[in-house]
Formats: C-alpha cells, structure tokens, sequence
C-alpha cells in the first residue's frame, strides 16, 4: 500500500474515534453531578427562572435526544453555545487557540533538541559523571510539579529580580520583544517536565543502541566516536523515540491548563479548566473534540515518520 | 497557598476580592460596615482617609495625562451588560461604565442621588417619583431621560428577557417615564430596601436605543453607558480596557485609561503589584507579611458583608436533634477555627450575619453570643449528645460536605478532629461546585459547609437563608429540598414558631420604618439560634493593596467606582 493510500485510510479512521470520543466526552459531562442551570445560578435562585433556562437550554429532553440533537449540530460543524458565556463555543476557542499554540509549541521547539542533546550526551557518558548529573536532572525535572515551579520561578524572577513579567501574554505579533518576555517563564515550566521526559527516554534507546554488536563493529573498524552516536546509533534509536514525541503532545495539553492559570494567559486549557467547574458541557466537549483531533493527527504523523526513518518499514 | 477557588467568588453566596470597584457585594446600606485598616509601609491605622486632601483644581494640575490604572481581578466577565450579569466582581467594575440612580456614600451611610437629581418622592405607600439629572450623556452621545430608566428596569422585569436579576427587583411592578427627566416606580408592595437596589449594579442604567438596537449579547459584549470610563475592548480571559469619557456628568475622569487584567492566583497578583505591573491586587493571607514590608505598596483589610458557617442537615439522624445540633457548638473553640482557617482576615459571626450587619444595626449580639454561642466544652457536648440518645456514640459516619476551598475545607476538618474526641467518626468530603449545589437542593449530607454574602442589610441573610421557599410564588419542584439553608428545619420539624418566623421575615423588607424592622429581625434571630440550624463562624475580609503611585484612591466597603466618583477621582503619578 503506498504512504498515500495509507494516509487516507487512517484519516478516515479517525472519524469513528471522534465519534467514540464524542460520545464519551457526553456521557461523562452529563454523568458530572450538578446542573450547569444550578451551577450558573448560584444559590437560592427562581425555580422559575431556573425552570425556563432548563427548558430552554434543553436540559429536560432524555439524554438520548439531547445526544442525537448536539450530535447533528456536530455534523455540521457546530459545537454548540458555551452555557456560561452565552457565545459560540468556536468562537470561543479560536479566540484562545493563538496563545495556547503559541505556548505548546515554544515549549516542544525547546523541549526536544535540549532533551534528545541531553539524552544522547548521557549515554555516550554512561555512568560517568555527566550521565549522573544529567539523570538527576531528568528526575528533578519529572517530579517537580508545574505548579510549584511556575509560581517559583514567579516569585524568583518577577519578585525578587524583578526581571521578567509575572504574569500575561502579549502576541508576538503586536509586541515581538514583550511577548518574549512573557513566555520566558511559561515556557520553562512547561517545557521542564517535558524535557525530562523525553531526555531519559532518548538516554535509555541510546544505551540499548550503544550496547550492540554493530556499534562494537563500527569502533573497531576505528570509526569516529560521533560518527558512531550521531550516524547509527542516534539514526536506529529514534524509532521508539518518535512514538513517545508524538504522544508526549497529549502531556503538554495537560500541562497547559496548569501554566495557562498560573501565568494568567488567556489560553484553551483555561478556558476547559473553567468550563470543567462549571459543567459547562459546550465547552467541554468542544475542546475535547479539538484535543483529540490534535491527538490523533499527531499519532498519524508519528506513524508516516516511521517510513521517513527507517525505510524498511512497509504500509501493508 | 490560599484558597484555589477564588473562582467562585463569582455569585453572590460567594463573593470576594476583586475590590477595584469598592463594594463588589450585593448590596450595601447604612452603617458603619466593617473596621477598615490601612496598612503602609509597615505602620498601620484604623483611619480612613476619604479622598486625598488635594482639591480638584491642584489635582488636575498634577494629572498630567492621569496615566492607566491597572487592576486585577481572579475571574474572567462573561458579560459586561449589567441587567444579565451574575457576577459579584463585575457589578463592582461596571460601575465605571454604567451609572445608578443613587450611589451610597463612602460610609454606607446614605444613598446621595446619582443620575437622581433628588431622594424619590413618595406619592402613596407604593408610588414614587425620581427626578432625573438633566445634561447627562451616554458614551454614544445620546441624552439620558427617563425612558432609558424605564426600559433598563422594565426590560430586566420582563420574564422573557430571563434576566437573573428579576429576583432581585421582583418588588417593582413597573417603571413609567413620567416626564423627560422624571421617571414613576410603581411598587408591587412597600419594600424597604427600595434604594438600596436602585444603587446597586442590579439596576444600571443602559441606553435604550443602543441596547434595542444592539441586542442584548451584541451589547454584553459591546457596551455603551454613561459611566466616567468607556469600554474600549475586551480580550477574553486576558483584560478589559475602558478609556476615559471626557465628557462624564460629575467631573472629567483624570485617568485615562483603566485596565482590569484577569489573574486566576492571588499570588502572582501580589507579584504584578510589588513589581509594579498592575496598581491594585488582592493579597492572599500567606504574603501579608510580605505585603506589610512593601514600600511601594497601601494595603488596607475591607471587611465583606458574607457569612460563613456550619450548616446540619435536621432532616437526617443524628442533626434532626436539636441537642445534637447545640452539642455542635459546644464541641468546637470556634474562635480557633477562625484563626486556623482566615487568621487575620476574618471576624467572628454571631446571629447568621456579618459583625458589620450586627454593629451597623445594633443588634444585641453580644447577648446573642453569650446566650447561644458558648465557650468550647466537650463534658457539656457529651451530656448533650447523651440527652439525646447518643450517649454510646453514633452508629454512622457522618458525612461532612466542602467546597474545594481551603477556608471551607479546614472548618470541615477542624469538625472532623473535634468529633473523634467524643467519638464520632466523620468523612470529609471535597466536592464540586455542581455537587455541593445537588447535596444542598436534595439534603444528601450531614454537615455542610456554607457560604453566603448578602449585602449589608440583613435582609439579604435573613430572607435569601432563611425562608420558607415553599411559600414563594410557585413553591418548591417536587425533587427540590431548596439551597435556603433553613430548608431542613421547615421539611423536617415545621411549626407554627417556625411559620410565623417565615412570615417576620417576609414582613420585615416591605417595612420602611427601620425601628419596626430591627425588632423583627431580632424576634426571627432568636427563633432561629434557640434551634441551632447551623453554627455561624465568620465573615471574610480582603486584603486590598494598591500601589502608592495611585493618588486620591481610597476602596472601602461601600465606595463604588471609588477611581472617580462624587468623593475621588484618582490618578497615576508619573
């Protein structure tokens, strides 16, 4: 089967998978306790203005019929009004889609060289000091939470040295040097966890890599050591490092709802975060649909760069 | 860390920070309110300075531009259109797009009139006849008149309109231009706190023709008042701009512009505050130290008219007691809670009402306190809970319900760890917003913890907690216990006392004479803590710091749009 065909066959795969997701994503909103009508009304609210706002928004229909109806308006492309906000969900997230790509992808554009750098410089010093000192960054760097670096880096370099701004976001567009500025300490947080990750991950395929006959070969025919790491090994340990890339872009979704709160950046994971508390199910199911497409066209990539690094791989 | 739900100081029962526009609560009336403290540099007095000693003319000669005020805030606005919007902080903020007939004074003590010319004049018991300011213009240009009275109100009144403020005027019956500058109010029935609503963002005024033309969430998101400050643009979750209206009915704003920034953590408010990148923030009580040694910085604690507290479900075993309930207060040092759980951030309540409520109307709440609220002793909880059959213990675990919110949880543990010491096993449990409103509507717990600001009448506790919602209009759905936390009571133990304090209640806000109002409050407080529906704690306070580059700038408790009103009109000094 050629790349191309393959390429169509699991695009149209992915349709059944939204679907699935789809559905999940509606039975676990409307599974949350509370009604979003209650959530926005507060307490002690008019039972009639909560009835009328119930009916109105479709909340009394079975939930079969309120499936079929958000399930229609999906297929044509309508994710529905956020409850809370009274707007279209669409509108919504593309509004906040900028600084959240922005932020997701800054932080992977730094995140992997520094961390395949790292990791293959780890395992051409396997077991010596460097390798040590890198490893317990990696540690380090998988177990601090997002959440307490972003506010210490905060209070470090917008209090104490007042270096950089606190909080925000400025577009790179309207301001290029403030939007620096700003994403400076995001970034970092984000990208920590994340360079950890993949840095211990490319340490590990590269040991496996430096381990095997072939590169024992390669050293006794006298070929230069960076030739070997970088020409061989590196080329043969990318492999299952790729998949972990691909997937790893689930984790940075995570990781946004966190750093977006902290540093205050008007992003889509505040904007779920938001929507989660308040049962805001519009929202809710719009930015999983959206994620999960992501999701699964990053697999796709991952799966068509397969062939890309080792030719020997057929779409059969 | 503080508490990581600011998120839902949103609604009323919850409302907090954000004190840019000076009273961010549901309503104020007269009274001394809260102590207020200022803080600077270190020194602290209880003084208020109201604002600033220069005059106008020196003012406007050191403006020079007025600069841009930066504020914060922890929740994005859904909505910038006053007659849909539910939440506290954005009532405070519209205030400088939006004006109010009335406006209470810095000291909460009076209402002076606004776009009124004068105090309302009453025709008949439910008739009355406010003159209108003449000249004022809306940011488009458009003259204010009585008509833009009489739609914003009757519009918010019209069910289909589903306006979340009806309730709250639900007392008017409608409103008629009666003139070009002279607009009728006619009453459904006398209502007490008739100018209290008129000055609270429930009953903005907005330009007819712009709102009719608009349509409301065109105009929610693109709003046009007649306040000191114009809306310029909003990025969602980011900031809202306002720009100075030259052109404003009381005085030329000196500020140019305001911006309110959206920053969900309290501490890196204070950050942007001591590094200078906003002028105003909310400091959490983990950096009031810090706060204090900040050169920079004012600070000064406003008290919120909210009520926190204990909330026993009467309808289950063993709350349905009401020795088991009393034993409650017993059990607990209460005054300890306060201090494990908002420190110097909170005061005491006594009679399900804020200290300030309590002061402001003399009530006698320090016989309330002795009466009903004793110092902590378990061999009197033992000897309670033993009268009422509880001698050997409890057979159950009893679930405790809070909010994700550590002022909320810690009051739950603290119950916790009392409890064991008489022998009662508890859970606590976190939940959601969503759930805690389901637990409360059906009463599926035990004990609750329970949040409310309603204002600086007590009205706003006693009729929103304690009434009988099944004697509304409509009454109660079939699967609904009511959130109104004396639900309970009237479901599981109804009476002729409990009746007739359901009836004093409603009685007491379509009584004008204040005298006749303060003793039925008194005789339903009594009714209601001789049965210790639930156990008040303490009312919250906010710890508003502003930078000192800010002048003539002076939140209080009361002072809505205090960057420029009748009493201030702030700027930023290059």
């Amino acid at each position: 089967m050629s790349l191309y065909r393959y390429a169509i066959r699991r695009t149209l795969q992915i349709i059944p998978v939204l679907l699935g997701v789809f559905t999940l994503t509606f039975v676990m909103v409307h599974a949350l306790p509370g009604n979003p009508v209650r959530i926005y009304l507060g307490l002690n609210p008019s039972q009639a203005l909560a009835d009328e706002l119930i009916r109105r928004y479709g909340f009394d229909q079975p939930l079969w019929k309120q499936y079929l109806d958000y399930l229609w308006r999906l297929l044509q492309f309508d994710l529905g009004e956020s409850f809370m906000r009274k707007r279209p969900v669409t509108d919504l997230m593309l509004e906040r889609m900028g600084p959240t790509v922005m932020l997701m992808g800054l932080s992977y554009v730094i995140a992997l060289p520094t961390a395949l750098l790292l990791g293959v410089y780890s395992a051409a010093k396997h077991n010596q000091l460097g390798d040590h000192i890198s490893r317990f960054a990696g540690l380090a760097g998988l177990s601090t939470p997002n959440f307490w670096l972003g506010l210490m880096l905060i209070f470090l370099f917008a209090y104490e040295f007042n270096a950089l701004p606190a909080s925000g976001y400025v577009s790179p567009f309207e301001d290029p040097v403030a939007a620096a500025k700003h994403l400076v300490l995001p970034i970092i947080t984000l990208a920590t966890a994340q360079t950890a990750t993949l840095m211990r991950m490319t340490r590990s395929s590269m040991v496996e890599e430096l381990s095997k006959d072939y590169v024992e070969t390669a050293r006794a025919y006298g070929l230069p050591e960076r030739t070997i790491l970088l020409r061989h090994a590196f080329r043969n340990a990318l492999l299952p490092l790729v998949t972990i890339i691909g997937l790893q872009l689930s984790f940075l979704l995570d990781g946004s709802v966190i750093v977006e709160s902290i540093f205050a950046i008007p992003g889509m994971g505040r904007l779920g975060y938001n929507g989660l508390l308040n049962n805001d199910y519009g929202v809710i199911i719009g930015l999983n649909i959206f994620f999960a497409v992501l999701f699964l066209v990053g697999v796709l990539l991952t799966d068509l760069a397969y062939a890309y690094i080792d030719p020997r791989i057929r779409y059969d | 860390m503080t508490d990581e739900r600011t998120k839902f100081d949103r609604r009323r029962f919850l409302a907090t920070s954000g004190l840019l526009g000076g009273s961010v609560l549901a309503g104020c009336t007269g009274g001394d309110g809260g102590q207020e403290t200022t803080t600077s540099g270190g020194s602290t007095t209880s003084e208020e300075s109201m604002g600033g000693t220069e005059t106008t003319e020196q003012q406007q000669q050191n403006v020079q531009g007025g600069g841009t005020f930066i504020g914060t805030t922890t929740e994005d606005a859904t909505t910038l259109d006053p007659r849909m919007n539910e939440l506290a902080w954005v009532n405070g903020f519209l205030h400088y797009i939006f004006d109010t007939l009335y406006l209470p004074s810095p000291d909460g003590k009076k209402f002076v009139p606004h776009l009124a010319k004068e105090q309302p004049k009453q025709q008949d018991e439910t008739t009355f006849v406010i003159p209108l300011k003449e000249g004022v213009t809306f940011h488009n240009g458009d003259e204010f008149t009585a008509e833009d009275v009489a739609y914003s109100i009757n519009w918010m009144l019209d069910p289909a309109n589903k306006s979340p403020n009806k309730a709250n005027l639900d007392f008017v019956d409608s409103v008629e231009a009666s003139g070009k500058y002279e607009a009728t109010f006619n009453l459904k029935y006398p209502f007490a706190l008739f100018q209290l609503v008129l000055s609270g963002m429930n009953a903005g005024i907005v330009p007819k023709s712009v709102a009719e033309e608009r349509g409301q969430k065109q105009f929610g998101q693109n709003p046009v008042g007649s306040g000191p400050f114009a809306f310029d643009k909003q990025v969602s979750s980011s900031h809202i701009d306002l720009t100075r209206n030259a052109d404003y009915f009381l005085k030329q704003p000196n500020l140019e512009k305001i911006r309110m920034r959206v920053i969900p953590k309290p501490q890196v408010q204070f950050v942007e505050l001591a590094s200078g990148g906003v002028h105003q923030a909310t400091v959490p009580k983990n950096l009031l130290g810090k706060a204090q040694n900040e050169q920079s910085i004012e600070m000064k604690r406003i008290s919120h008219f909210d009520y926190n507290g204990l909330v026993f479900n009467s309808m289950r075993k063993p709350f349905d007691n009401v020795k088991v309930r009393e034993a409650m207060q017993y059990l607990v040092d209460y005054d300890e809670m306060l201090e494990a759980t908002k420190g110097q951030l909170g005061k005491r309540s006594y009679g399900f009402m804020p200290q300030g409520v309590n002061e402001s109307w003399e009530f006698p709440w320090q016989e309330w306190k002795e009466k009903y609220y004793p110092a902590k002793d378990h061999q009197k909880a033992k000897q309670l809970l033993k009268e009422a059959g509880y001698g050997g213990g409890m057979d159950k675990t009893l679930k405790i319900s809070s909010l994700a919110s550590s002022k909320f949880k810690n009051l739950a543990i603290i119950l916790q760890k009392e409890l064991k010491k008489v022998g009662i096993q508890s859970n606590v449990r976190e939940v959601t917003i969503g759930q805690w409103l389901t637990e409360l509507d059906q009463g599926k717990f035990d004990v609750n913890i329970y949040g409310w600001s309603g204002g600086q009448d007590p009205d706003g506790f006693y009729y929103y907690m304690f009434r009988d919602l099944r004697n509304d209009e409509g009454g109660m759905n079939d699967n609904v216990v009511g959130n109104a936390t004396a639900a309970y009571l009237y479901q599981s133990s109804d009476s002729d006392q409990l009746q007739q304090a359901d009836e004093t209640i409603r009685q007491a806000r379509r009584t004008n004479d204040r005298a006749e109002r303060k003793q039925m409050y008194v005789d339903a407080a009594e009714t209601w803590q001789s049965l210790y529906p639930q156990i008040p704690v303490f009312s919250e306070q906010a710890a508003t710091a502003w930078s000192k580059d800010v002048k003539d700038y002076e939140p209080s408790a009361f002072a809505q749009q205090p960057l420029c009103n009748e009493w201030s009109n702030a700027y930023v000094e290059k």
